[in-house]
């Protein structure tokens, strides 16, 4: 009962994982985010494209032409809101 | 016509309360499953969804009994307590299930043919659907202490002290009938319960 066996992550879970590193890196590079969200880069650009068409993150460009991404406001509310919902189903000890 | 005691007024009130409470849970866990598409969430939805409508149907035909002569009273309330008992069985069951699922064991329960035996029967608060409920929310009490001794955190403590105290309720349920005043402390046990519920619930979606 006590043993909780590792899940493999859902989408919306991996969509938040890469929102929360862009949120507390204020403005994350690719790079970054793979590390931090622990994803590959294919599938990282896969999830980045979905998170822009959804309008939760913006893509950007520094001088040097590197590019990097931050959370729109859209972005903050979803996060918010899952945060809030993860929170919830946790206190129930359920992992999402 | 029958009416219903003041004490038990006062029990019926907070049954309501407890309704209303698992009904603002369930539609919380609604709001979840929108959001993350997570099946955890239906589970929970549904689960607190039948405690309410349970609890809120039972309030009612306590309500509606007592307005009636005791020859229509007493088969109404058995069959408001039938529809309680049948709805806790199903949201606590559910709950289980859910734990189950997390940690893919698969367990079978049989309940004892003999409490399904007494369903036409069935006359409230009697001691067979208590211990039935009992156990299954005895069981969810072990799980939310397993999940609180893991993560210690408030909002696990809240959900860990409600189910607590729901089950406590359980244990007294069937002894009312010797004491009132038993009946009362349910009660009491069960509101309080369902209120640590809520207050997890307002911490969680302060956000």
């Amino acid at each position: 009962m006590a043993f909780k066996p590792a899940k493999y992550r859902s989408e919306i879970k991996i969509l938040a994982d890469i929102l929360k590193v862009i949120q507390r890196e204020g403005k994350a590079k690719p790079t970054r985010i793979l590390y931090k969200a622990n994803l590959s880069y294919e599938r990282l650009n896969k999830y980045l494209e979905k998170l822009k068409t959804a309008r939760l993150i913006l893509e950007e460009e520094e001088e040097s032409g590197s590019k990097y991404y931050v959370l729109t406001q859209e972005g903050e509310r979803f996060l918010r809101e899952y945060e809030k919902f993860e929170k919830f189903a946790e206190a129930f000890g359920f992992l999402l | 016509m029958f009416r219903l005691p003041p004490f038990l007024a006062v029990n019926l009130f907070m049954e309501v309360i407890d309704g209303i409470i698992a009904l603002l849970i369930g539609y919380f866990a609604f709001k979840g499953y929108r959001t993350i598409k997570d099946r955890v969430f239906l589970y929970l939805h549904f689960s607190f969804i039948l405690l309410g409508v349970g609890f809120l149907a039972h309030g009612f035909t306590t309500g509606l009994a007592s307005t009636r002569p005791l020859r229509f009273a007493v088969p109404l309330l058995n069959f408001g307590y039938l529809i309680y008992f049948l709805s806790e069985l199903a949201a606590y069951s559910l709950l289980i299930y859910a734990y189950l699922q997390q940690t893919r064991v698969l367990a079978s329960s049989s309940l004892s043919p003999a409490a399904f035996a007494t369903f036409p029967f069935l006359i409230e608060y009697n001691p067979v659907s208590e211990v039935i409920i009992f156990c299954l929310t005895a069981f969810i009490t072990a799980q939310c202490a397993v999940n609180y001794s893991v993560k210690r955190k408030r909002s696990l403590f809240l959900v860990l002290v409600g189910f607590t105290l729901i089950t406590l309720s359980h244990v007294l349920f069937p002894l009312a009938r010797a004491a009132g005043i038993l009946f009362l402390t349910a009660h009491i046990l069960q509101l309080a319960g369902f209120a640590s519920l809520l207050a997890m619930l307002l911490k969680v979606s302060k956000g």
